[in-house]
């Protein structure tokens, strides 16, 4: 490899950074045996480094190119930012994935791209750098691929059966920001190309005849945070329209980071972290916890997540008259809603209870933090008192300051 | 005190065997010693038993390859238990089992590590390259991960050395030597220096994290890592890369745009036009929420046009009227009435899909008359373009689209109403309905009175 591609790298890397996801897991499984390539893919994702910013690195994510004609105001590659283009041809992605891979550096490949001369000019560089990996090469590991919403569908059609995920941006929270800060792009055609991979995946997973095509197993997208007024109720409700229209393995949330060359058209600060990882635990007890994005937002203050204080504790302090619970008859729904305990936890405590009721002992072998729980559950020798009457009890549970670990994902 | 001397540290199933064995003859976990390592002679079990399969086992057969020189104890002491009463291992508050799955977690996390952390270089061995990595596990994990290597490296020569022991690698077998040194695997590849340009250029600098990344990334894997030597560097970089990007003139967009047009719904002079410019509505809040408007579908000069209520999830999802469930059950009662579904129009009162989220489900939400009255626009201009002979309106949303007052369906169902231009207006249930109906009776009754409505429109239209 020459000095030339390791340039290319850098900037097609740098460029495509600003994209969270790094996921990659849910594929379906598969390995190199009987093939002539490489790769695998066994279900859970595995991340292969992390960056000093804490951020996991599975894939070898990059850009096809950096040129772009939109004028995307947050965007680092918009046409009127005066940065290094370059461009990679679908071969030279191909053989540096593979390198990469050779050695265990990556999981696979995250390809995006620039919109260079049309939606769909772009998207068929996209796919047939897959389809070199996939059919020239017999690559088994991950590929995500970005679809460009507006390219012909049966290009992204093409993409779902080349890659493990697909994944379109929502870009910002809301329809008037995306107006206004990305000219060329319209909410509609998102959707419309979110719901038609919807339907693909669900089609495919409905199919059960040996004879079927492979095909993507989940899709995904990202919202930008602090780019534009919405505040976290809205991301939030934006979020759940999402899960629930299109069935999204993900919503990523991307606190609006400076870049180099910024727009005027938007705030130059430090990237708002903290509210990025309220809203990725927010958006956490809409998948796992069985909360209702209303339940959320009205545990919110004036629409905005206490920095403060996870949003789960939140909620509790403002629905107090549903604790104490009591960690030996309630039901795994309220089980899920007590501050500081998690799905595992919750699920021994089940199991752990059927051989017989649970003391603060065993609440201690069985949770990874017993200081935060114990102001909202009873146990056989426990029950909080008044501390949960206290209005002192929001001070208690604030936690030391400290840098959070923003967030981890494969 | 009883020394049982097991010849290699990461064996589960020699031990397992010994156990049997020991279990069998009473042995006490207190009366036990255990070690590795040891000569043969030492070894002081009666004749291993048959394998046999033990609950938990997969527990214990993880937390055996932990470094802990008390592992075999603690999971000899398990089995024993186990061999009474088993029951205890599903209990997650059991301190035995606690521990185990400590142990457990411990092993899985450095095999994950290990899965992660190993770097292979390439080097000439003969003709043909080969792939060799040197890796410092915590615990025993190797021997247990040459299988995912094995399936994620088919085709390739590799090989994994760490202190304990070496896995060679070549089409499809596996052979393992004593373990190594470090010296035994080159320090750099030749794609290290390309690996560290993307690391660093993967690396945001305004978000710096050292906390987050050692608590995934701990100090003691750096060594092996051809990209922790640049960590230093972009750390000291950080705070001045960011504080420039932030500092720096921003630059303006290129071009100022002009907002898009809006179009003038009363210029559309056909189908075409008016779906162009139904697509950009956004008289009403439903167009926030839903992918996009759905347009009625069928011929321009249709003689029959039937009105539903809304879209619903799946006519949401694919830009069309009368799809989902209930457009089944409307194309099942065209086909009975012998009536072709492409010589219709077919659209919807509201264009737009209405619902409440129950969890990860979009749950159909019924429309105020609102929401009717402002979309009823749309579906007048509708029937302007089609020019139907008749109209059949199925359910009360499409009644009150159509005439602008609540009418009950029951009282208005089969009768025919005039309107302009000398087109009639017929009222029938929404196919919803009879999806929704439980009782048999009810069921045969509404799906007849269906059958005979759609059968007189169509008679009607001809």
């Amino acid at each position: 490899m020459g000095f030339d591609i390791r340039q290319k790298l850098a900037v097609l890397a740098d460029a495509a950074k600003y994209d969270a996801s790094c996921a990659s897991s849910g594929g379906q499984k598969r390995d190199s045996r009987g093939a002539k390539g490489v790769g695998s893919v066994n279900g859970s994702g595995i991340c292969h480094s992390y960056t000093p910013d804490g951020r996991c690195v599975s894939l070898l994510k990059i850009l096809l190119t950096n040129y772009c004609m939109y004028d995307c105001a947050f965007c680092v590659n918009r046409v009127s930012s005066n940065v290094w283009r370059a461009r990679f041809t679908p071969a030279e992605a191909a053989q540096l994935t593979l390198d990469f891979y050779r050695r265990n550096f990556i999981e696979g490949l995250f390809l995006s791209s620039g919109i260079i001369r049309s939606p769909d000019y772009t998207m068929e560089q996209l796919v047939e750098t897959a389809r070199l990996l996939r059919e020239d090469h017999q690559f088994r590991g991950y590929i995500h691929l970005k679809t460009i919403p507006d390219a012909d569908p049966a290009l992204i059609a093409r993409a779902g059966e080349l890659a493990d995920r697909l994944s379109c941006n929502i870009e910002l929270p809301q329809e008037q920001s995306l107006k206004a800060l990305a000219p060329e792009k319209r909410i509609s055609t998102i959707r419309r190309s979110m719901a038609s991979i919807r339907s693909q995946i669900d089609g495919h997973a409905a199919d059960k005849s040996a004879r079927k095509r492979r095909f993507a197993t989940g899709q995904s997208t990202q919202m930008i945070v602090g780019a534009d007024s919405a505040d976290d109720s809205a991301i939030l409700r934006t979020s759940a329209v999402l899960y629930g229209g299109y069935r999204l393995r993900r919503v990523y949330y991307s606190a609006f980071s400076p870049i180099p060359d910024a727009s005027a058209a938007l705030p130059l600060r430090a990237p708002p972290l903290q509210r990025e990882h309220r809203l990725y635990q927010a958006d956490w007890l809409l998948r796992f916890y069985g909360f209702d994005v209303e339940e959320l937002t009205q545990a919110t203050d004036g629409g905005m997540l206490d920095l403060n204080l996870d949003p789960k504790t939140s909620w509790a302090l403002k629905n107090r008259a549903l604790f104490p619970v009591d960690v030996n008859r309630a039901p795994r729904e309220m089980l899920l809603r007590v501050p500081g305990l998690g799905v595992r936890a919750a699920d021994r405590m089940i199991a752990a209870r059927r051989h017989g009721a649970l003391r603060l002992d065993d609440i201690s072998r069985l949770a990874s933090s017993v200081k935060k729980i114990l102001p909202f559950i009873t146990a056989l020798d426990w029950t909080p008192g008044a501390t949960l009457d206290s209005d002192r009890l929001m001070q208690k549970l604030r936690p030391e300051p400290r840098q959070l670990d923003l967030f981890s994902c494969a | 005190m009883r020394m049982i001397a097991l010849e290699r540290p990461d064996d589960p199933a020699t031990f397992y065997e010994h156990a049997a064995a020991l279990i069998a003859e009473g042995a006490a976990p207190e009366t036990l010693s255990w070690s590795v390592g040891a000569s043969a002679d030492l070894f002081g079990a009666a004749t291993p038993a048959t394998r046999q399969k033990w609950p938990g086992e997969k527990l214990f057969s993880a937390a055996l390859l932990h470094r802990t020189d008390t592992r075999f104890a603690l999971v000899y002491r398990a089995l024993w238990r186990a061999s009474g009463d088993a029951r205890f291992l599903e209990n997650p508050a059991d301190p035995d089992v606690c521990v185990l799955r400590r142990l457990e977690g411990e092993v899985r996390r450095d095999s994950h590590k290990m899965r992660a952390f190993v770097r292979f270089r390439e080097i000439r061995d003969g003709e043909e390259a080969r792939f060799v990595a040197w890796c410092e596990p915590s615990h025993y994990t190797l021997r247990a991960n040459v299988d995912f290597f094995a399936r994620r490296f088919a085709n390739m020569r590799w090989s994994i050395v760490t202190p304990d022991l070496a896995a060679h690698y070549e089409q499809g077998e596996v052979r393992f030597a004593p373990g190594g040194t470090r010296g035994d695997v080159p320090a750099e590849d030749a794609r290290d220096e390309d690996w560290r340009a993307y690391y660093a250029a993967t690396f945001n600098p305004a978000r710096l994290n050292l906390a987050a990344m050692q608590s995934h990334l701990p100090k003691k894997f750096w060594r092996n890592l051809p990209e922790a030597q640049a960590i230093a560097g972009l750390v000291r970089a950080a705070q001045n890369r960011a504080e420039a990007m932030i500092a720096a003139p921003p630059t303006a967009p290129r071009v100022e745009r002009a907002p898009a047009p809006t179009p003038d719904a009363a210029e559309a002079q056909n189908l075409a036009d008016l779906r162009a410019q139904l697509a950009a509505c956004e008289n009403c809040p439903l167009h926030r929420d839903a992918t996009q408007t759905v347009c009625g579908a069928g011929p321009t000069n249709a003689r029959l046009m039937i009105v539903a209520e809304q879209p619903g999830d799946q006519e949401d999802l694919a830009g069309a009227p009368l799809v989902g469930p209930a457009g089944r059950v409307f194309d099942e009662a065209l086909r009975r009435v012998g009536c072709a579904r492409d010589d219709i129009y077919v659209t919807n009162a509201v264009k737009h899909f209405k619902f409440t989220l129950k969890g990860k489900r979009r749950i159909h939400a019924k429309p105020s008359a609102g929401e009717i009255d402002i979309c009823s626009w749309w579906l007048r201009r509708e029937v302007e373009l089609v020019r139907p002979k008749i109209i059949v309106a199925m359910g009360a949303s499409a009644l009150r689209g159509l005439t602008g007052e609540t009418l009950p369906v029951r009282e208005s169902r089969g009768k025919l109403i005039e309107l302009a231009e000398g087109r009639r207006l017929l009222t029938t249930t929404h196919p919803a309905y009879l999806l929704r109906l439980q009782d048999e009776q009810e069921k045969r009754l509404a799906w007849r009175a269906f059958l005979d409505d759609l059968a007189q429109a169509a008679q009607l239209a001809a």
